[in-house]
């Protein structure tokens, strides 16, 4: 029946060459993995042995290691946020060296069982299959759209290989939810998906030779049309992280290889794009702490090659890409971060882009607290001076934008000289604009969403701060609301005699 | 570091350099700062202005001798002389004009030639006009050559305080530091009879009269 999906009862032990024919049935077939050895190569020569305790000793060394880390980068967080820990991981890489010289057997053991596929992979059960079947003639029309290859009978399966004591490796069950003729292989700890009408191929190949590393390469296809690509993620060394995210659309082959070698290296391989283009990038970084990453966006029928490559402590190397029609695809944080790119830029998202809204800024100033006085009135104002000079061109002098409060003495009824309302205008900063009592018959003056007012303030003009003089100040508020609610306040606290 | 006829004080104080290109906002950022004005029209600053500026924090007081510098070549003067014992720095470009972001590393450059390893931050200014051209995205500078970048706005007062806090913290060594309230001094009495009042009225009056400032909402955003 065309497109329905049946599912192949697997036996909940196999048959080792029965595997092993199967996957060289699937290599035979798929052109993406034309140079990785076949599982019955790989398998030819004897793996050394491994003593489970010293096994289990590195495991107690390492874990102890990491504990140790762990708690000292939770201190320097705290204590020391804006230094550089170079120091704490140089000595952590020099005990991870020592641990590594210690348990060399250990490590070689990984090594040799990663690279020819030992018998860890082998001993783990298969998964149950999910096979959708495939038609001769839809076989032919993938060929034809692709150039690809695609065997008679699709299988797709997830199998873990070259596991081993430190590598983290998980199997995800592939997903494949299509209408026609797909095929989904996943090896190592890759998560694969993808939702696709007419006959697509998503390979993703994923080798963790090495010591406690943990490598992921979840490659996800929303696609439509004849679309191919093959992910390849292989990452060497301690605290090495590996991540090669695609999207892309309409008959589309990417091949990428991403590469990080070396301690708390991160690699990072993002591509979008869209109609009929073809992409290679390899992206290497080595180093301790070294960051590189390489973003590409494309538009129609565009080819790129792009190698990045970043050596060294503390080293950032990115390399931004675009191409085509669309100018602000790549999104780079203000930290340095990309953001997630979209397949289709669409230029209405580019118009919110134009006017980037400004941020609200987090306040500077910690607010003191006084005893015995209350606060009865706040609002956010600008606040502005006449001019006591006369051949100013403008009447009003601008203060800079502020807090404006009301106090009052605790306790002591308003409206009388003893509750001493004052008026405070302060900027972000915490320095004083306005400080003044609010006196028996001040008067205001209501213009728009802005109120006059006569203060007595400290200090004139040639900075002398035992006079005392009354200066027009023009405060305007946001609103016209706020102001009236202002000048009510005014009226309400000023002392009545 | 302060000039000979400007007296010395007796809290920490440090001489704090302003660079970047003509007209990106250097002298109306530190009037902003010294006197709450917000200077609409540009003159252009001759050589250097030293200014004292005070901020409060919970480590005490602390000064900065703001060496507010010329942009434009025409009028630079002592050019990287103004820069000797500097402790810290501002580098300021225009977000409205490409140019001046561009001319960033050259600003840098010649500041860190005189005063090695001393904090600095980045200051993209004038983020409140609308058709800006450099966005936040395409300002990388700071990261290859590890400065603080801030966006600030001296019309608006968009992060304002935020260069001085961070080079207050850097110069303290306390992340922690942070800007307090100036203290409020008591307010002065004043007795009020009806003469003055009948002359508070008459000024409110003649204040009324006058042109309203210019409307700007960006104060409150």
């Amino acid at each position: 029946m065309k497109g329905a999906k049946r599912f192949a009862a697997s036996d909940p032990v196999p048959d080792s060459n029965d595997t092993a024919l199967r996957n060289k049935r699937i290599m035979e077939g798929s052109s993406f993995n034309i140079h990785r050895p076949e599982p019955s190569q790989q398998q030819s020569t004897p793996l050394p042995l491994l003593d489970a305790n010293r096994a289990d000793s590195s495991r107690q060394h390492v874990r102890a290691l990491n504990n140790q880390f762990a708690s000292w980068v939770q201190t320097q967080l705290k204590n020391h946020p804006d230094e550089l820990w170079e120091d704490g991981i140089r000595d952590y890489l020099a005990h991870a060296s020592n641990i590594m010289e210690k348990f060399s057997d250990v490590v070689n053991w990984l090594k040799a069982n990663a690279v020819k596929g030992g018998p860890v992979a082998d001993s783990l059960p298969a998964e149950k299959n999910l096979m959708p079947e495939i038609k001769n003639n839809e076989s032919k029309l993938l060929q034809e759209k692709t150039g690809f290859a695609l065997p008679s009978t699709s299988t797709s399966f997830t199998s873990s290989w070259s596991a081993g004591v430190f590598s983290a490796n998980q199997s995800f069950r592939g997903v494949s939810s299509s209408g026609q003729s797909s095929s989904l292989f996943s090896n190592g700890q890759s998560s694969g998906s993808f939702s696709n009408n007419p006959s697509s191929v998503l390979s993703s190949n994923n080798q963790s030779p090495g010591y406690f590393l943990n490598s992921q390469s979840p490659g996800l296809l929303s696609s439509n049309q004849s679309s191919a690509v093959s992910s390849n993620s292989q990452s060497l060394g301690a605290l090495s992280n590996s991540q090669t995210p695609f999207s892309f659309n309409q008959s589309s082959a990417a091949s990428s290889n991403s590469q990080s070698l070396g301690a708390l290296s991160n690699s990072q391989t993002a591509f979008s794009f869209n109609q009929s283009s073809a992409v290679f990038s390899n992206s290497q970084s080595l180093g301790a702490l070294s960051n590189s990453q390489t973003h590409i966006s494309f538009n129609q029928s565009s080819g790129t090659f792009s190698n990045s490559q970043s050596l060294g402590a503390l080293s950032n190397g990115q390399t931004p890409f675009l191409f085509g029609k669309f100018c602000d695809i790549v999104n780079w944080t203000a930290k340095g971060g990309p953001s997630s790119i979209p397949p289709n830029h669409s230029t209405a998202d580019d118009a919110d882009d134009e006017n980037e809204l400004q941020q609200p800024g987090s306040p500077s100033v910690k607010k003191s607290e006084e005893k015995g006085i209350v606060t009865v009135h706040e609002v956010k104002c600008k606040l502005y001076v006449k001019s006591s000079d006369p051949s100013d061109k403008d009447t009003w002098k601008d203060k800079g934008p502020g807090q404006l409060s009301i106090k009052c003495k605790e306790g002591i009824d308003m409206c009388t000289k003893e509750s001493k309302p004052t008026i405070v205008v302060r900027n972000d900063v915490g320095k004083v604009l306005l400080n003044a009592l609010l006196y028996p018959g001040i008067k205001t003056n209501l213009q728009k969403n802005s109120l006059v007012a006569i203060f007595h303030t400290a200090g004139d003009d040639s900075g002398n701060s035992d006079s005392v003089v009354a200066r027009t100040f023009l405060i305007r508020t946001k609103t016209q609301e706020d102001r009236n609610k202002l000048a009510t306040a005014i009226q309400e606290y000023a002392p009545t005699s | 570091m302060a000039l000979p006829n400007q007296q010395t004080v007796d809290y920490p104080s440090f001489k704090l350099v302003i660079v970047g290109d003509g007209g990106t906002g250097k002298t109306t950022f530190v009037k902003r700062h010294l006197t709450g004005e917000f200077e609409k029209k540009y003159e252009p600053t001759i050589g250097v202005e030293v200014h004292p500026l005070d901020f409060f924090t919970n480590c005490g007081k602390i000064r900065f001798y703001c060496w507010d510098t010329a942009g434009q070549e025409k009028f630079g003067g002592l050019r990287d002389g103004y820069y000797i014992h500097g402790q810290c720095a501002i580098i300021m470009f225009d977000v409205t004009a490409r140019l001046t972001y561009k001319n960033v590393p050259t600003w840098h450059r010649d500041l860190c030639r005189v005063c090695e390893n001393i904090p600095i931050v980045l200051c993209g200014n004038k983020v409140d006009v609308k058709n800006r051209q450099v966005k936040a995205k395409q300002v990388t500078f700071h990261r290859k050559k590890n400065l603080q970048y801030y966006e600030i706005s001296a019309k608006s007062n968009y992060n304002f305080e935020k260069p001085f806090l961070y080079l207050a913290r850097k110069l303290a060594g306390d992340p922690n530091l942070h800007f307090v309230e100036t203290p409020a001094l008591a307010p002065p009495e004043v007795p009020i009879d009806l003469a003055a009042q009948a002359q508070h009225e008459a000024e409110l009056a003649a204040a009324a009269s006058q042109p309203l400032p210019d409307d700007d909402d960006d104060a409150f955003e």
